[in-house]
């Protein structure tokens, strides 16, 4: 019983610190995911935070987020321009300021291809710079 | 042990790493009053002495502030606008009243290679305008880096201060006295490298570097009291510091830390060596601070001597009391109101305060009299 708890303890831990799922990820989407991650350690984690937990009432998660789910156009723009005002993500209002970070359209689409598929995020679907391109301000 | 037991010290456990909290107690004898409303993100600003302000935003615009009347300055800086690069730091000459010589930092992309780094550059205003523009410091490489700026400037015994953080770079730059980055520097006032810089006969060295091993200062006064340079410095996750700056000194970047990295797993297991500075005051949790000022009136009673903070990741300003120059006691101040950007004592002895997307407050302490 005990060694079972440890073990689950660990296999939980391992999968929650590895939550990439690289198998079903095809080779353009896994090389934008590596090029995201470096993006994201530049210019997220200082507020998103290591794991992408955010900071509550401040920084709204990007793990396990509906609003990154529900809402991937505005996601984009958002990490395109900035963003500025009222969110709510999975369930708690954020009403702050994101500046825009000067990224390039394949920076934005590489960072958004790494959360996408971390922390529980799932999204097989490569979003590409040209996409990224068309998305206007609001 | 009981598997339940072990079950609840595991959660007990897992539920304090994932939370490391800021405790620091919130004080409520204090209000404030918006002096300047509507500023995305005041990252400096300095009175003029005429009583109008002169406030930097990030994104690159120059605000003067006078009679609730906002102006914007013509022909700033060109700047090199990405991660946390835009336009920082300003501050008056010593005799501003005579020479008019403002100094600003900020990033910029000039010389070869892509991407940026920090600028030292001072000029005068005329006509809502700057004019005489002198670049005196440009650091080097351009890396297209998004993180660590430094960019606070000071001036002591008529000599220009100002840091550089390390660009991202902590494996090759704080460390490398032949690169800039992860430093403090000292000039004269016009740019020239004073003679007596410590490392002026060191091969190779950059010849302005006052001290290194820094990771990203974004705080520095002179202490009023003793003259001594203060600096606070972005650590990385549990390793902000306060560092009291001497000359040719090592403040350990990355080879000695507090902290660890951002993700969990450890830098280095040492916190102190010989030949490296010790932090005068750790944070651990981290608060990301940014802007510092010395309360040095009589404004706020037994508040003087105390400095204050501003933190970025929490949002309030730190009222750190010192006793035999050790910080004591910490309070929340301005809990909530923002990202506290830059912190300054006006020529009124009252304290202003940079808040983003709020604009620049001023502190009053006890509460708010209602009538």
């Amino acid at each position: 019983m005990k060694i079972n708890f440890l073990i689950a303890i660990v296999v939980l831990l391992f999968l929650s610190c590895n939550s990439l799922d690289k198998k079903e990820v095809s080779k353009e989407l896994s090389a934008s995911i590596d090029a995201g991650q470096t993006v994201y350690q530049n210019f997220c984690l200082n507020c998103h935070m290591a794991n992408g937990e955010g900071i509550e009432k401040v920084y709204p998660p990007l793990a396990n987020s509906d609003y990154l789910k529900n809402n991937l156009e505005a996601s984009i723009r958002a990490t395109k321009y900035g963003l500025k005002g009222k969110i709510i993500v999975n369930g708690k209002v954020y009403n702050n300021v994101m500046a825009p970070m000067g990224l390039s359209d394949q920076e934005v689409a590489d960072v958004m291809n790494y959360i996408s598929n971390s922390w529980n995020n799932k999204n097989n679907t490569l979003i590409t710079p040209e996409q990224v391109s068309k998305i206007q301000p609001k | 042990m009981t598997p339940k037991n072990i079950q609840f010290l595991i959660l007990i456990i897992v539920s304090f790493l994932a939370c490391a909290q800021d405790k620091n107690p919130v004080n409520n004898n204090h209000h404030y009053e918006v002096i300047v409303s509507e500023l995305n993100n005041p990252w400096g600003f300095t009175f003029l002495p005429d009583g109008s302000m002169l406030i930097n935003e990030k994104d690159g615009r120059i605000i003067h502030f006078k009679d609730n009347k906002k102006t914007e300055i013509a022909n700033p800086p060109d700047i090199y606008l990405r991660g946390q690069g835009g336009l920082l730091d300003i501050e008056l000459h010593p005799d501003y009243k005579t020479n008019g010589w403002i100094y600003f930092s900020y990033a910029s992309s000039t010389g070869t290679g892509d991407g940026g780094n920090t600028a030292i550059m001072r000029a005068k205003l005329k006509d809502y305008a700057l004019v005489d523009k002198q670049v005196l410091y440009k650091a080097t490489p351009n890396t297209t880096r998004g993180q660590h700026f430094g960019s606070r400037i000071v001036f002591k015994d008529g000599y220009l201060f100002f840091t550089i953080g390390e660009r991202g770079n902590r494996d090759e730059n704080p460390q490398d006295l032949t690169r800039d980055g992860g430093k403090v520097y000292r000039l004269h006032d016009d740019g020239r490298i004073p003679e007596d810089n410590p490392f002026v006969n060191t091969k190779n060295a950059k010849t302005a570097i006052w001290s290194y091993g820094h990771r990203n200062p974004q705080g520095m006064k002179i202490n009023p009291f003793t003259g001594d340079i203060w600096t606070h410095e972005h650590g990385p996750r549990g390793g902000d510091e306060i560092n009291i700056i001497k000359k040719g000194a090592n403040y350990g970047w990355p080879i000695i830390t507090y902290g660890k990295n951002y993700s969990g797993t450890t830098i280095t297991d040492q916190t102190e060596k010989e030949g490296m500075e010790q932090p005068l005051h750790y944070w651990d949790p981290s608060i990301a601070p940014s802007g510092m000022a010395f309360i040095s009136s009589d404004t706020y009673g037994d508040w003087k001597g105390s400095i204050l903070v501003g933190s970025l990741k929490f949002q309030y300003l730190d009222l750190c009391t010192l006793k035999d120059g050790k910080v004591v006691k910490e309070q929340r101040l301005l809990d909530g109101l923002g990202r506290v950007r830059s912190v300054e004592q006006g020529p009124d002895g009252y304290i202003y305060v940079g808040i983003e997307n709020l604009g620049i407050v001023k502190l009053i302490r006890g509460q708010k009299n209602e009538n």
